[in-house]
């Protein structure tokens, strides 16, 4: 489990480079792919609470510090708000774990789209408390394209996430699959 | 694991959480940098990347289309050297009177050249970082252009690259001017626009406006940060409010592609 834990980490530095290489897709309202959404739903999922929360701290951290411009007046919105998001992820997806294992992969696209889509649509809130007296949000449906397509793609390219994780987990012994009762563990 | 010790993960992660929220913006903007330092290895390539998808999406040009547009470039060309030779008589001329009124010559600032890096990852805030910082005389607030026109300001400077904040972000305000007329407003972005033709809201002009199509708007060099004359870009169209006028702005500068820039240094003159 540790080997595996330190490769997710490695590989959740990837996908911070990965996701800034990405343009946003302006045929789709300018929505993005979150890599690291992606596989940090995958990482949540494997490790065990402690690690999990270790991997959502560093993620969180790093997205905030990332994106959040900073003056020195502050930040443009709540910096660190992103590590506790991502702490209730990683905690309500424990026990999740076994459906990876299981080889479930669309389970694992289908929470990576939500999660992704439901972080931009907080942001978006949060920057709209900040500003709504100066600048009131306006709901287009460009607005609506943007979060829910970026989600969209986020789960799109999830499979091929999940792919190279299941490969990086066989690469680290099968800690996941070795946590399920031998008769419900997948052949592969 | 047991529901005590769960718990006590969750405690432990929301008190280092809560010590990360409450860091002061300096501590928070030196972490930043570390940060962006740290995923410099991508940012080279990344932005190229980026700014490859772009190009592509913008669409391949067959032979026919070169043809033509290389005319036009040539055309354009020797109109800009014949105005150029005009403008240096100009130039020449003013220097003159100038001196005879006894002005103060106008002063040409410094340009730092910089590259984009990297282009920020999310949705909301259009910032982008460049390969120039502190060790290179990059300083908070100092305008950043193109050869086309104005792209945004220096928001934060780490050591080897700064991150910039560009005109289409909504918290972008510049003070601004019309060509051709008295009108002043002020020059914004918005939080969600049309990220292939981001457009500018140019607001508190008066009713009475009138603007045309394709008149240029310049920063007015109210407020300190940007100096006066700065082009921003060109109104696309006008409409009259409540209270007051508004246009929209197309910016001079193509913000998807910019890749070289230049931080102007207000504070030395070349």
């Amino acid at each position: 489990m540790i080997r595996l834990f330190f490769v997710l980490l490695i590989v959740l530095y990837l996908a911070v480079g990965i996701g800034t290489m990405i343009p946003p897709a302006a045929w789709f309202g300018g929505a993005r792919v979150l890599p690291l959404h992606s596989v940090f739903v995958f990482a949540a999922a494997a490790l065990p609470l402690y690690p999990s929360l270790m991997l959502a701290f560093l993620v969180g951290l790093v997205w905030d510090l990332m994106t959040i411009p900073i003056d020195s007046t502050g930040s443009a919105i709540f910096l660190g708000w992103s590590v506790i998001y991502f702490g209730i992820v990683a905690f309500l997806l424990q026990g999740f774990g076994s459906s990876i294992a299981q080889g479930r992969w669309e389970a694992h696209a289908m929470v990576a789209g939500i999660v992704a889509s439901l972080h931009v649509l907080l942001e978006f809130l949060q920057i709209t408390l900040v500003r709504s007296v100066e600048a009131p949000p306006e709901f287009t449906p460009l607005l609506y394209l943007r979060i829910f397509g970026t989600g969209s793609l986020t789960l799109l390219v999830s499979p091929l996430v999940y792919y190279f994780l299941m490969l990086a987990e066989h690469f680290c012994g099968r800690p996941v699959r070795s946590q399920l009762d031998p008769y419900t563990r997948p052949l592969l | 694991m047991s529901p005590r010790a769960q718990l006590t993960a969750l405690v432990t992660f929301m008190a280092m959480a809560g010590l990360f929220m409450m860091a002061s913006p300096r501590t928070m903007k030196r972490l930043q940098s570390f940060v962006l330092e740290a995923v410099a290895p991508f940012a080279a390539t990344g932005s190229g990347v980026q700014r490859q998808m772009w190009a592509f999406t913008e669409g391949l040009k067959n032979l026919e289309q070169l043809e033509a547009e290389n005319a036009q470039l040539h055309e354009r060309l020797r109109l800009l050297e014949a105005e150029n030779q005009l403008l240096q008589g100009f130039f020449e001329e003013n220097s003159r009177l100038r001196q005879a009124l006894e002005y103060k010559e106008r002063s040409t600032f410094r340009l730092i050249a910089a590259r984009v890096e990297m282009r920020e990852p999310g949705l909301w805030w259009s910032t982008v970082s460049i390969n120039r910082g502190k060790r290179h005389g990059i300083r908070e607030n100092m305008p950043v252009l193109t050869e086309q026109g104005l792209v945004g300001r220096v928001s934060n400077v780490g050591e080897i690259s700064a991150k910039v904040l560009l005109i289409s972000d909504e918290t972008s305000k510049i003070s601004a001017i019309v060509e051709g007329t008295t009108e002043r407003g002020v020059v914004s972005g918005e939080r969600v626009v049309d990220t292939k033709n981001p457009v500018l809201r140019l607001e508190y002009l008066s009713k009475q406006a009138n603007l045309q199509r394709g008149q240029k708007v310049y920063s007015s060099g109210v407020g300190g940060v940007f100096p006066y004359g700065l082009l921003i870009g060109h109104v696309d169209s006008f409409t009259v409010r409540g209270l007051d006028g508004r246009a929209e702005v197309l910016p001079a500068a193509d913000l998807n592609l910019i890749e070289n820039v230049f931080v102007v240094d207000p504070d030395e003159e070349q």
